[in-house]
């Protein structure tokens, strides 16, 4: 193998991919081992938040990384783009996701415009993301919208 | 003669009964005023003091009645909720609730905008008022 796998290569080493020479310099090269690591302490404290980063926005940033022929001047850059993409997916994640497990229109509270909002979206054919199966039954359907209308009008 | 004052004071010793508040049974009509946009949505608190009246039933402006939790029920305080994806929807001022209430006092009913909208989701401020009927 020539030099180290580049940061896609080591990415896919991670992810259980990747040949079986790249496995073996990674398990040999301190450098490489480190970048590793530091992707599968990345890919832990992602693992909440299933939204990832547009292929496109990380070839970029990938293509700014990438070592030189001359130098190897690429692990401070790669951090911070590590570090980027992990605070872009964190924002990406969170602002997609409702604070209030049914606060469909994400206006920090749950009440009826909820139940209605989800229910003509429902109505449209729209899929909905199962962050909306507020009975955990699994699926979001009416049982939902029921749900939610209930919550909106408990007592508790 | 005699007699007569025994009488009179055999039914003086008799305690008298116990004064027991009037009941009445009553009916709160619950009216939003959209000003002209359709209701799609709408969410409610009413509010008594309990010592004065209890919630007994709810009915709603159609054939199904709105949310509410039935917790509330022998008691003062009540959220009342509803919405409509039908096409054909009602504005202007809208009966959108039935609260039947047994009284025992002079309770004053609040009620409170919880949330409203329009077709479509757009959050509306409709104005809330009440008719108080039966009871007499």
């Amino acid at each position: 193998m020539d030099g180290h796998p580049d940061l896609l290569a080591l990415d896919a080493l991670r992810a259980g991919e990747g040949s079986a020479e790249e496995r073996a310099h990674a398990s040999q090269c301190p450098e490489c081992r480190a970048t590793l690591e530091g992707f599968r302490r990345l890919a832990a404290g992602l693992a909440p938040a299933p939204l990832g980063v547009p292929e496109s926005v990380k070839q970029q940033i990938l293509a700014r990384t990438r070592p030189s022929p001359r130098r190897r001047s690429w692990r401070p850059l790669a951090a911070a783009a590590a570090v980027l993409i992990g605070l872009g997916a964190v924002w990406v994640a969170r602002s997609a996701r409702p604070s209030l497990p049914g606060d469909v229109d994400r206006n920090g509270r749950v009440d009826i415009v909820d139940a209605y909002a989800l229910a003509v979206r429902l109505r449209s054919g729209e899929k909905m993301d199962l962050i909306y199966d507020v009975n955990g039954d699994g699926r979001v359907d009416e049982r939902d919208v029921e749900e939610i209308a209930r919550r909106s009008v408990s007592l508790r | 003669m005699i007699r007569a004052l025994l009488v009179l004071g055999l039914f003086a010793s008799v305690p008298a009964p116990a004064q027991q508040p009037a009941t009445r049974f009553v009916t709160v009509d619950v009216y939003a005023t959209t000003g002209g946009r359709p209701l799609a949505a709408w969410q409610i608190e009413l509010n008594c003091d309990p010592s004065q009246a209890k919630i007994v039933g709810v009915e709603g402006a159609g054939p199904k009645p709105p949310y509410y939790d039935p917790a509330a029920l022998d008691g003062g305080r009540i959220i009342l909720a509803d919405f409509s994806t039908e096409a054909s929807l009602p504005s202007g001022r809208v009966l959108v609730a039935r609260v039947h209430f047994q009284e025992t006092g002079s309770p004053v009913y609040t009620p409170t905008l919880m949330a409203a909208a329009a077709p479509g989701g757009e959050r509306l401020e409709p104005k809330i008022d009440l008719v108080r009927a039966g009871g007499k």
